[in-house]
């Protein structure tokens, strides 16, 4: 479905020092400098799968969508979508894909949403029959009945937001490409889009990859991973084993009444203060040190829980996958 | 071919009803399109009045009618893309342009062609007003009108195809303030709006021949108002090579200008 090979995209980006003096001389004799954006990466995505691309501000994962997009044109390398060269934006290509970006809009924000809908439905030359069964499933799924004859300008972000989606879907694309599907969105508006990627994926068989800064549409979509630093593609596989990897400890919050001594004993303490403890535990060995902290008569109130997503991915972006715990 | 008229019909539609939502600043605006040919109008009127109903080989009735049709030749193929298209890359809007399975242009011909029909109805009242109120006498013949609207039609084309590959340029440049002040000055001269074209000097009138701007406004016009009453079917030649030209440059342009674009906005 998706094939990247040695992938590399390098921009010309001018650059001058500070001052007027500076300015006037960039004026004749400009300075470029070459920025590789993406630094020959590779992977390969199936038909069917949600996954993943992570990094940092800056890593290169923006520029790895926009050339699956077809939207940015890839310095080096050999790239496959659908069998599509994306850059050549066959018309085929395009029908096939789907770009969702969290920040941009593309409904027209003077008229009523379902007049946006209906230009989708000529450009994608869509029958129909086929756009008017398919877009009442789409509006029943996002319960967005009594808002399509509003005007777009008079919507709040979560129900432009849903609007976007099935915009982006009237065509039944095979590949979604979702840049922050969820940014700015409350909880709940949040969990029901992410309920209706989910939704679509296994309905229509179709492959989405993802870029989120919110890691709760991470762990809530997606089995695979690929995070990109400094341009490089630093893991590609299964979020579990990332969490493995790079996690091998349970974090242990406990709350206790007196000063507790010698609590290096048990892993390694993140923080102690008015009466909580922040402790890193080994995870193999969490059967038997809970039982031993809870035997002390101080303890008053115990919470376990795993690394959170959002501090396994800072640790592959900080420390790579040879993260140790301090 | 069906696919396309559909496509255009809709990308029309959207556009005409975006402007219904916005009538007072369109109106205004109008207001300045129709005010402009009237008063050079009224100056080269009161001219040719002082200089004995002629000047340069024009009649009173000739610059009346002139200005008239300038009024509407202008607004049937004008365009506002230098600025908008440079706003639509940078802002990233160019972005799901391209995503869409239709070359960018249609989408901005279709938007003119919508733009157009609101505004051209206007504009052809205001010139059937002004008709009357000058008293003008139309005395076209019926091959100077078969010849006009194909010109006219071939005008819009040409001038939308010209501005849209000078809009490409916001791939190159960032600011296009200063390439749209310098294209819309040679406009506004060379073109005919100001002055009708007989009225330069010889050797600037052999230079207009052969630069683009005749071909957008004042060209249509010549075929319906011309010293003389002589149809300048020179002009049609040129008229095709520099659409031949234009259609080889913006193809060009258009594909290295893409292959830069780096997808800002997203």
């Amino acid at each position: 479905m998706i094939e990247a090979q040695r992938l590399k995209r390098v921009y010309k980006v001018a650059v001058r020092d500070k001052g007027i003096k500076a300015a006037f001389k960039s004026l004749f004799q400009a300075k470029y400098t070459s920025v590789e954006a993406v630094k020959g990466i590779g992977f390969s995505i199936a038909r069917g799968e949600i996954v993943a691309l992570l990094g940092p501000n800056g890593a290169g994962k923006t520029t790895t969508l926009k050339m699956l997009a077809g939207l940015v044109h890839p310095s080096e390398g050999e790239l496959a979508v659908n069998g599509f060269k994306p850059f050549k934006r066959d018309r085929s290509f395009l029908k096939s894909i789907s770009l969702l970006m969290g920040n941009r809009k593309r409904l027209n924000w003077n008229l009523p949403v379902v007049d946006s809908f209906e230009l989708y439905k000529e450009l994608y030359d869509i029958p129909e029959q086929e756009y008017q069964s398919f877009l009442d499933e789409l509006i029943e799924l996002m319960d967005v009945a009594e808002i399509i004859q509003r005007p777009v300008r008079n919507l709040s972000l979560g129900q432009r937001m849903k609007c976007e989606i099935i915009l982006s879907l009237l065509h039944k694309p095979q590949v979604l490409f979702l840049d922050e599907p969820t940014i700015g969105l409350d909880n709940i508006a949040q969990k029901n889009i992410r309920n209706f990627i989910k939704e679509y994926n296994k309905r229509y068989n179709a492959t989405v990859i993802i870029t989120s800064h919110n890691m709760d549409d991470i762990e809530s979509l997606c089995k695979r991973v690929l995070i990109i630093n400094r341009g490089e593609l630093v893991y590609d596989g299964d979020m579990k084993r990332l969490t493995d990897l790079v996690s091998n400890e349970k974090r242990i919050v406990i709350t206790c009444k007196d000063n507790p001594i010698n609590m290096e004993q048990y892993g390694t303490v993140q923080s102690m203060e008015d009466g909580r403890i922040e402790l890193l535990i080994e995870r193999d060995r969490a059967v038997e040190i809970i039982p031993a902290i809870m035997t002390n008569p101080w303890v008053q109130d115990i919470d376990i829980t795993n690394i959170p997503l959002t501090e396994i991915i800072e640790r592959v972006y900080t420390y790579g996958l040879s993260y140790e715990p301090k | 071919m069906r696919r396309y008229l559909k496509m255009y019909r809709a990308y029309a539609k959207q556009y005409y009803l975006g402007q219904l939502q916005y009538k007072f600043a369109t109106y205004s605006w109008l207001v300045g399109k129709i005010l402009e040919p009237l008063i050079y109008l009224i100056l080269w009127r009161e001219i040719a009045v002082q200089n004995h109903g002629q000047v340069n080989g024009m009649t009173t009735n000739d610059v009346i009618a002139y200005y008239i049709i300038l009024m509407v030749v202008n607004q049937f193929t004008f365009t506002d893309l230098i600025w908008k298209f440079s706003a639509y890359v940078n802002s990233g809007e160019f972005s799901s342009n391209l995503l869409l399975p239709a070359h960018p242009i249609h989408k901005d011909i279709a938007e003119n062609i919508g733009y157009k029909l609101f505004s051209l109805p206007v504009i052809l009242a205001a010139a059937i007003i002004t008709s009357f109120y000058f008293h003008v006498a139309y005395d076209f013949t019926f091959s100077q009108i078969l010849l006009f609207i194909p010109v006219l039609m071939a005008a819009f084309l040409f001038r939308f195809l010209f501005e849209w590959t000078i809009s490409l340029s916001s791939f190159w440049f960032i600011n296009m303030k200063g390439i749209s002040s310098l294209y819309y000055i040679l406009i506004l001269f060379f073109s005919g709006r100001v002055v009708p074209l007989s009225m330069f000097p010889e050797q600037l009138q052999t230079l207009v021949e052969y630069l683009p701007f005749r071909y957008m406004v004042s060209y249509p016009i010549e075929i319906l108002v011309s010293p003389g009453s002589t149809i300048p079917m020179g002009g049609v030649v040129n008229m095709a090579v520099w659409i031949i030209i234009i259609v080889f440059i913006l193809n060009l342009f258009y594909k290295t200008s893409v292959k830069r674009f780096m997808g800002e906005g997203i």
